[in-house]
């Protein structure tokens, strides 16, 4: 039983040691750093909305009634000041998403592009 | 009114210093009639004897503030569903799988000080190592662009355990950890974050307790194994949590308000989740079986 437990421990930590790696998306990837010159929906916001908001803001039942499925629903709440209100938990909003604040980044590529009127 | 939060003030430091410490030993969460290896998300000091199984069931639900039209955040809910498992007094293992970011993890969590069986242990100190290893197992594309790497997907924690028994109601414990994500956004973004915690846990009877739990990431900037210092983004706002424990007699209730919906150490603990306000706040429970 000892020896068994040995063994385990001795795995356990070989897993968590070579597991580890230091990347970034930056030096693997080439994404820009952070480009907020034009962001456009199509660009920028849809994918950002696909990732992070779509599983609970979807067609079917929508979390809150808000359903963020197209150019035109996410261009009013955009409009209303809810969608930066949520995400930057300003006001009378809660903090979405839920999974934690996004990224410095993504929060001024929403503000400038709500700033230029919300282009598709 | 002033008189009355006086007399409640008066018999909670009354109830903190009521009776000295036993002089017999007992393990220290035992003896304030722990049944369960978690506080309300953070792991607490104790293992599970040899042998010992438990299963736990954990739900956080959307927030407050989503009002009336979802059943102010019921109508949102994530889970966790996880295994424990006592491989010896010291060791004990176990899986989950979360349905918040598709999070699978397992840990380990060596108890090397203040065991059941240690009888020597009279000044009621607990101590453990845990560490936890997550894989996120969403779809390829919502995690990275191509070449993908397995590697990708993985965040680990380790925490250092330390718990003491202030008296027969009160224990309180500090947790530091290290959390390592794998891939991150920026090229100067650190890929540890050092985070320090502590939870407590107050007993109020046999069948019922308080307790709370905080996290935070504390160093601004975090070495890299290129040598250069990385920025670590530190939230504004703590992870915080308060719970109610009921116990029954074959299981143990975790009640909580906490301002993070995430179940894993690895995220929670280093996220932003916001502030501590009644629209940002969400209900949520555990469910706890041993075996």
């Amino acid at each position: 039983m000892k020896k068994s437990i040995f063994i385990l421990g001795a795995l356990g930590l070989l897993i968590s040691f070579s597991g580890c790696y230091y990347d970034n998306k930056t030096e693997m990837y080439g994404t820009a750093v952070c480009d907020t010159a034009n962001p456009t929906y199509t660009a920028t916001i849809q994918p950002m909305i696909n990732q992070n908001c779509i599983g609970c803001h979807g067609s079917s039942s929508p979390s809150g009634g808000v359903a963020l499925t197209s150019y035109d629903q996410v261009k009013a709440v955009a409009t209303k000041g809810s969608l930066e209100g949520t995400m930057n938990q300003s006001g009378v909003y809660a903090l979405m998403p839920p999974g934690g604040k996004l990224s410095a980044c993504k929060l001024n590529q929403v503000a400038k592009w709500i700033r230029n009127g919300a282009p598709q | 009114m002033k008189s009355k939060i006086n007399v409640w003030v008066i018999g909670a430091l009354l109830a903190l210093s009521a009776g000295p410490l036993k002089a017999q030993y007992f393990p220290p969460d035992v003896s304030l009639g722990r049944k369960s290896l978690r506080i309300i998300n953070m792991h607490g000091a104790a293992g599970l004897p040899k042998g010992a199984s438990e299963m736990f069931i954990q739900h956080r639900f959307g927030n407050f503030g989503s009002g009336a039209y979802d059943w102010y955040g019921l109508d949102q809910s994530y889970m966790r569903l996880g295994f424990d498992f006592g491989l010896s007094n010291r060791l004990t293992t176990g899986v989950s799988r979360s349905s918040m970011n598709k999070i699978a993890d397992a840990y380990f969590k060596y108890q090397f000080k203040g065991q059941a069986t240690d009888t020597a242990n009279t000044e009621n100190v607990m101590a453990s190592w845990y560490s936890n290893i997550s894989v996120n197992t969403q779809a390829k594309a919502s995690i990275s662009s191509e070449p993908f790497y397995f590697s990708n997907r993985l965040r680990f924690i380790n925490t250092l355990i330390i718990s003491k028994n202030v008296n027969d109601r009160l224990l309180l414990a500090v947790t530091p950890s290290l959390v390592h994500i794998n891939l991150v956004d920026a090229a100067n973004e650190s890929n540890d974050i050092a985070v320090m915690g502590a939870y407590g846990r107050m007993k109020l009877s046999n069948r019922y307790a308080v307790t709370a739990e905080i996290q935070k990431p504390f160093l601004q900037r975090m070495p890299s194994p290129s040598g250069a210092l990385k920025d670590v983004s530190v939230p504004q706002d703590p992870y915080l949590g308060l719970g109610f424990e009921i116990f029954t007699a074959k299981h143990m209730f975790q009640l909580s308000v906490s301002n993070a919906q995430s179940m894993n150490e690895a995220f929670f603990t280093t996220q932003s989740n916001g502030s501590f306000e009644l629209k940002n706040l969400r209900f949520g429970f555990n469910i706890v079986r041993r075996w």
